[in-house]
């Protein structure tokens, strides 16, 4: 059951919450428009002195993302920054999984370099003229990596698919988002790219973003002093934001300024998306008296 | 079901039918490889006075590509006697009357057969020149229809673009949505590459619309063949292909025969599972095609 957030209760929801993750697009801006009170709110925040993280399937590294942030007025650092590309290359580290083949913008392979960890792009197996069967495949690839590029070519899958028809070869994507808003409109996400693939090689992708909880997993690793009870999550997106909150067995607020309607959530059956509270806009977090 | 044919039942299974329908990819050829005793077979059952259809699904090529192929390779068709998907596509949009401008996902094969029978049409390659962001890019009222097709040059702005027309709807409401084949991967040598049902699962995703597929598992080819051949009985009809999901399928949609082939995309693993389980399963398969001949 999930309760819409009155006023008072906010300030004592905040009083209790030492640690806040939040979601960024449709959380604290829209597109190119800036959220009103976002900027506010999170400074109210830190002059609390509360943590703050900011938890993004967004695959840009976490010093792009930092920058991003920056550049729209908030007082950041690079370590309060969790991007898909970041969770991955952490995950890679963990499982000792250090030789990639990745399909992605310029911000995973930042991170794979953050990590040590050596890796290959699709685009440098594309032969030209076009032949498959001439490519040769390097056996010291362990994995394929998924994440949102801005641009891909049809080469680009039938390689990454190529490396796919080898069963040892394991297979990982950033996060399945279906499409990534833009403006009025929405272009396919991630998880179009995560589909093609699928379909061809006829294998499931392990998603290492949201909603899949690697990205808590690791904070707690980096900061012991982060307890559950004491954590929130705020999104905009039921089966990414608020399935992530819930899998980590945190408390969930899920804001009605993004891709979610208040129905939405009323209507909701499936227990994993349901979030623990709701309201309108991060607007509702400042206190008038503040 | 499932009958495994070697050469003692050769004649049986040439007697039984009077037109056969050939796939091409993984039963003639896959790529430049050609597969054992498909060139005789072909050849052996037109002397023999059998009507030899060729029925492929790769919508990259023409009939007179098609066509030309095969002469190289010493196979000798008539245009009309090749179903290619391209072909059945135009075939289609004539016969729900389509006037309207189509934007198409992809290049050769089905643009010339677009140009050849007078269609408006734009490609996502053409609006991609214009340089302008998914963002910016203006939608074309007068399209109404979406094409998307086999493109090796296909890239994410193009798949993009087409996501983008069918979502969002015209004036005049929702666009149509075909698809002249939706073949998973088509093999190459010993390897495959990506067919166009991966980039139909890519926008599946992104905007839940699945096309109308023009060619097979489709029974429309076979429509187009049973007008041309009004006296043809199905269960005469032999399709002599390689994947469960197109041929096979096609066989039971149109109610013909089917031969599966194990030189291409489907083993002998397969098909003994689909019987256990109870799945789709060719009425004969044979290892390759010596065996008729």
């Amino acid at each position: 059951m999930t309760t819409k957030l009155n006023l008072d209760f906010i300030s004592s929801l905040i009083e209790k919450t030492k640690t806040f993750l939040f979601d960024c697009d449709g959380v604290l801006w829209l597109g190119k428009h800036q959220i009103d009170g976002a900027l506010e709110t999170i400074a109210m925040l830190q002059k609390m002195e509360k943590r703050l993280f900011f938890i993004s399937n967004n695959a840009l590294s976490r010093r792009m993302y930092c920058e991003k942030m920056r550049e729209r007025g908030f007082d950041v650092s690079v370590e309060q920054m969790i991007s898909s590309g970041f969770t991955a290359s952490q995950y890679f580290k963990q499982n000792k999984i250090d030789n990639i083949l990745c399909l992605s913008g310029p911000g995973v392979p930042e991170e794979l370099k953050n990590q040590g960890i050596s890796f290959r792009r699709a685009e440098e197996f594309v032969n030209q003229p076009f032949d498959i069967n001439k490519i040769e495949i390097d056996p010291k690839i362990q994995a394929v990596l998924l994440a949102k590029a801005d641009y891909y070519t049809y080469y680009d899958i039938a390689v990454i698919s190529l490396y796919l028809s080898n069963p040892k070869v394991l297979f990982f994507a950033t996060n399945n988002d279906p499409t990534f808003p833009i403006g009025s409109r929405f272009i396919p996400g991630c998880g179009s790219m995560v589909s093609a693939v699928e379909f061809a090689t006829q294998r499931k992708a392990t998603i290492l973003g949201k909603p899949q909880i690697h990205g808590f997993t690791q904070l707690k690793q980096r900061h012991p002093e982060i307890q559950k009870e004491e954590t929130l999550m705020i999104g905009d997106r039921l089966d990414t934001d608020i399935q992530f909150g819930n899998s980590c067995g945190i408390q969930t607020i899920c804001l009605l300024s993004g891709v979610t309607s208040e129905e939405e959530i009323i209507q909701c059956k499936n227990p994993e998306l349901i979030p623990t509270y709701y309201t309108e806009t991060i607007k509702d977090f400042l206190d008038e008296k503040n | 079901m499932a009958q495994l044919i070697t050469k003692k039942d050769s004649q049986t299974i040439l007697d039984s039918f009077d037109m056969f329908l050939f796939d091409l990819s993984g039963v003639v050829w896959s790529g430049n490889k050609m597969h054992p005793g498909a060139v005789e077979l072909i050849q052996k059952l037109q002397k023999m006075g059998k009507k030899v259809l060729v029925a492929t699904n790769n919508s990259s090529e023409t009939q007179i590509n098609i066509q030309e192929k095969l002469a190289k390779k010493e196979m000798n068709f008539d245009i009309e006697d090749i179903y290619c998907s391209t072909n059945a596509t135009i075939d289609y949009l004539k016969k729900i009357n389509y006037q309207d401008k189509i934007f198409v996902l992809g290049q050769k094969g089905i643009t010339e057969e677009l140009e050849k029978n007078g269609f408006n049409f734009i490609t996502a390659q053409e609006v991609e020149q214009q340089n302008l962001s998914l963002e910016d890019v203006d939608l074309d009222d007068e399209i109404g229809c979406v094409i998307i097709g086999t493109d090796q040059n296909l890239n994410y702005y193009q798949i993009g673009l087409t996501c983008l027309y069918l979502a969002f709807p015209s004036k005049k409401g929702p666009r149509l949505y075909i698809a002249p084949n939706a073949d998973r991967v088509y093999p190459v040598g010993d390897r495959t590459i990506p067919g166009p049902g991966t980039f139909i699962a890519a926008c599946q995703t992104t905007t839940r619309r699945y096309p109308t597929i023009v060619a097979k598992p489709d029974p429309f080819i076979f429509q187009l063949i049973q007008k041309r051949f009004p006296d043809i009985l199905p269960h005469r009809v032999c399709i002599v292909g390689d994947q469960f999901d197109t041929d096979i399928l096609f066989a039971q949609n149109s109610g013909i025969r089917s031969l599966c082939v194990l030189t291409g995309l489907t083993s002998e693993s397969m098909i003994l599972e689909n019987v256990k389980s109870g799945s789709i399963v060719p009425d004969f398969y044979c290892e390759d095609l010596t065996c008729l001949l």
